[in-house]
């Protein structure tokens, strides 16, 4: 097998099953069974976390979990402001999400935002809920004049914004994601055993974790732009 | 890898929902819950102390108000024990000189009408005593008249 065909085949996305519904064929996806595994283990560790919570002579497990709890809605909220506070937890879910999706790789499994059909999603979600924010805060007639603002001229850019935000969104994210699974798929090949590791520490989960961070943190920044 | 997959698209919206609500169940909510909680105990425990300061701070005025009261009155009850003893004693003094005077004028007085009393007595009792001498030298004697009207003419004037 070339080389070109391995990473063809890493990077292909598989159709694991089909569930038959009806007349509908809907095929389940590696990526979307990852996501599953990525959703449980999150799912898991949140409940793990909170069990057992007090007031007074915390847990030790306790005083972590409020700290992740303090950091991360402390990151998301502190772009958002007062105002997008109420949009701090699905940000800090996405962060979380993707942040673990992105580092999963190192677990033998294929990060589900390698598949450009969920980093679509994640962003297609993000615009939809930044418009969503916008009408619900500012009344749809301010919304709609909101795209004639500052000048009527920029219109059709402010228009083309709501398809290049998400568009950029979801390519930046997977395209930091294949990128760095393709160096390190030549790493890997080229100079094994010991370099790849050092490079891994780089692409898998500091630009993991930091991809994670900037799709957040630009999503945010749109939706405080959005329900100024 | 580039395939556009609208089942996946939905899947992954439906996951991240999932997700979300879950995380909001099992994460977001129960921390914020037991955080605010734990604010609300602390303001609590901070509100009860206060309060308590603020009582002991009342007592404490209250006490010291107490105090000063007492100090006064004090004062004012000594002063004014001093006061009516002062006047009891220049009272008993003036009722002890006044009674004793009484009790010497009387005395006088008395030694004075007793005086008199002998001295009268005394006055009758010599000239009883000289009549009767002179009596019986009368009877006897006939030349002693005339010496007779001479010494109760003494005797009137050394009585006066």
């Amino acid at each position: 097998m070339t080389l070109a065909e391995k990473l063809v085949e890493e990077l292909n996305c598989e159709t694991v099953f089909t569930i038959h519904l009806g007349g509908l064929d809907i095929p389940i996806l590696e990526s979307v069974v990852v996501t599953w595994i990525v959703m449980g283990v999150l799912i898991l560790l949140a409940i793990f976390l909170t069990t057992g919570l007090r007031t007074q002579n915390i847990s030790k497990k306790q005083a972590f979990a409020e700290l992740v709890y303090e950091k991360l809605t402390g990151i998301v909220g502190g772009t958002l402001g007062e105002e997008g506070k109420a949009y701090t937890g699905y940000l800090t879910t996405v962060l979380l999400f993707i942040g673990l999706s992105n580092v999963i790789g190192l677990f033998g499994f294929k990060s589900p935002t390698k598949d450009l059909n969920v980093t679509a999603a994640l962003a297609i979600m993000s615009i939809v809920l930044i418009e969503a924010a916008g009408i619900y805060h500012k009344g749809a007639k301010k919304w709609l004049h909101s795209f004639i603002e500052p000048v009527p001229i920029v219109t059709p850019f402010n228009i083309l914004d709501v398809f290049t935000r998400p568009l950029s969104l979801c390519m930046r994210l997977f395209g930091n994601v294949l990128g760095a699974f393709v160096i390190m798929e030549l790493l890997k090949i080229v100079v094994p055993p010991v370099i790849p590791a050092v490079f891994s520490l780089y692409f898998d989960i500091f630009d993991g974790l930091l991809q994670a961070y900037v799709f957040v943190f630009l999503t945010s920044l749109y939706l405080k732009e959005a329900i100024e | 890898m580039i395939n556009i997959s609208f089942w996946n698209i939905l899947w992954t919206v439906f996951n991240l929902l999932i997700l979300f609500i879950a995380f909001k169940h099992f994460f977001f909510k129960p921390i914020a819950n037991i955080i605010a909680k734990r604010q609300e105990e602390a303001n609590e425990v901070y509100g009860k102390a206060e309060a308590k300061e603020n009582e002991a701070n009342e007592l404490a005025k209250q006490y010291e108000e107490k105090l000063a009261s007492a100090e006064t009155e004090k004062k004012q009850i000594i002063s004014d024990a001093r006061k009516s003893a002062d006047g009891q004693y220049q009272q008993i003094v003036a009722d002890a000189k006044a009674n004793a005077k009484d009790i010497r004028d009387k005395a006088i007085a008395d030694a004075e009408g007793e005086k008199k009393e002998i001295i009268a007595s005394a006055k009758k009792e010599i000239a009883d005593m000289v009549v009767n001498a002179t009596t019986k030298v009368v009877g006897s004697k006939t030349g002693a008249e005339v010496d007779s009207e001479l010494f109760n003419e003494f005797l009137g004037k050394a009585g006066e």
